[in-house]
């Protein structure tokens, strides 16, 4: 668990163990489902701003950031939010069945958006989507409608899982399809439906990847945006 | 029509890559050592890794000493799903071998350590021998069976 810590020994460690320690203080009593633990400047704001005025939703000081700054989730879901040693801080720990059963249904709704592209189904259906995607991306993992309704209807059938993954990268797919569903919803507003045929098959192609392989897609891409950004 | 057409598109080709991705992933792949080492059972052509066959990693590199006998280097990322189970497998396996180290490295600060050794996913496991030379890799979680396989061989 120390390894990566170690060897993460450039002047962002020293950050990430302050911001780490900051968080916890903020709100002890909910774990973490991404601590800001990189060291950029815009983070830092966000958690010197949550320290200041203690955030309304206390788990998620960066994300409270990216909700004033309603356009920054997209920079936010690919560079700005990259907590990094993913061994260091503390977790939020989830039953990895979730986010499955929640890409299962995602990928339902989006494939009649699909087919109904451009009536008005699709778009209420893409808005729907959009906001079961946002409410992760803002308020995190535990927040989404699907998980919720995985937790409250199905979970209690299944037993306790064999064991739990981390919220982090769930969550940072959940980014990923919102940015997708908001793509169609703008092609459909701009009279452009095959934008929104196009981004819609991408974010089903990423949700059915992840309910029938267990495979998830954009967080494969996060280290490939990660190359070029920095190159 | 349009809509249909795309969806059956997209949900084949999502089906075969998955498939292909179930097949392909946690294998591990022999690195073939250059002509001239003194390790000739290594000699199994992948092409595509070729140029990094036997490269020396070192300490300095890794920001963490080898292992005496072996050395799984684990390149992980914030958002990955299988570097966890990957760590934990890796640990319990290194945790009852002395001699052979695990050593875990975060590749967004390892920039380029990642481009270097041409690293595009997460997790990726790459096994050093005693000199520290790439040996074996894999991509995504590996399998155990294959871990312990490639530890015979390397050791």
């Amino acid at each position: 668990m120390n390894k990566s810590r170690e060897v993460a020994a450039d002047s962002d460690a020293t950050v990430d163990a302050e911001m780490g320690n900051e968080d916890t203080d903020v709100a002890d009593v909910i774990t973490q489902a991404d601590v800001p633990d990189e060291g950029d400047a815009e983070a830092a704001v966000g958690a010197a701003d949550g320290d200041s005025a203690p955030p309304q939703v206390p788990d998620e000081d960066d994300s409270g950031e990216s909700a004033r700054s309603d356009e920054t989730q997209t920079d936010q879901a690919h560079g700005d939010e990259s907590p990094s040693d993913a061994a260091a801080a503390p977790r939020q720990m989830i039953d990895p069945r979730g986010p499955r059963f929640g890409a299962a249904i995602t990928v339902l709704v989006l494939a009649v958006a699909l087919l109904a592209i451009p009536s008005i189904v699709a778009v209420i259906l893409l808005v729907w989507q959009a906001i079961a995607f946002g409410a992760a991306a803002l308020f995190g993992i535990s927040a989404q409608p699907y998980g919720m309704l995985y937790r409250a209807s199905v979970a209690p059938k299944l037993g306790p899982p064999a064991e739990l993954e981390d919220a982090a990268p769930p969550r940072f797919a959940q980014q990923v399809g919102l940015v997708f569903v908001l793509v169609a919803l703008g092609g459909l507003a701009f009279g452009v439906p095959l934008v929104a045929q196009l981004a819609t098959a991408l974010a089903l192609a990423a949700a059915f990847l992840n309910a029938a392989f267990n495979f998830c897609l954009g967080c494969e891409i996060y280290l490939l945006a990660q190359r070029f950004r920095r190159a | 029509m349009t809509g249909a057409v795309i969806l059956v598109a997209v949900l084949v080709l999502a089906t075969a890559f998955g498939l292909w991705r179930r097949h392909t992933d946690g294998r591990m792949s022999d690195v073939p050592v250059p002509v001239g080492a003194d390790e000739p059972e290594a000699h199994v052509a992948t092409p595509d890794r070729a140029h990094h066959g036997g490269e020396l990693l070192t300490a300095a590199d890794l920001g963490e000493p080898l292992g005496e006998k072996a050395t799984f280097v684990q390149f992980s990322s914030a958002f990955c799903q299988p570097c966890r189970s990957t760590r934990l497998l890796l640990a319990d396996i290194t945790g009852t071998l002395p001699g052979v180290a695990h050593v875990e490295i975060d590749a967004e600060h390892h920039m380029e350590l990642v481009r270097r050794l041409e690293v595009r996913r997460t997790p990726t496991v790459l096994l050093l021998d005693a000199d520290g030379a790439i040996r074996k890799q894999a991509t995504g979680l590996p399998r155990r069976s294959e871990v312990l396989a490639a530890l015979g061989q390397v050791v």
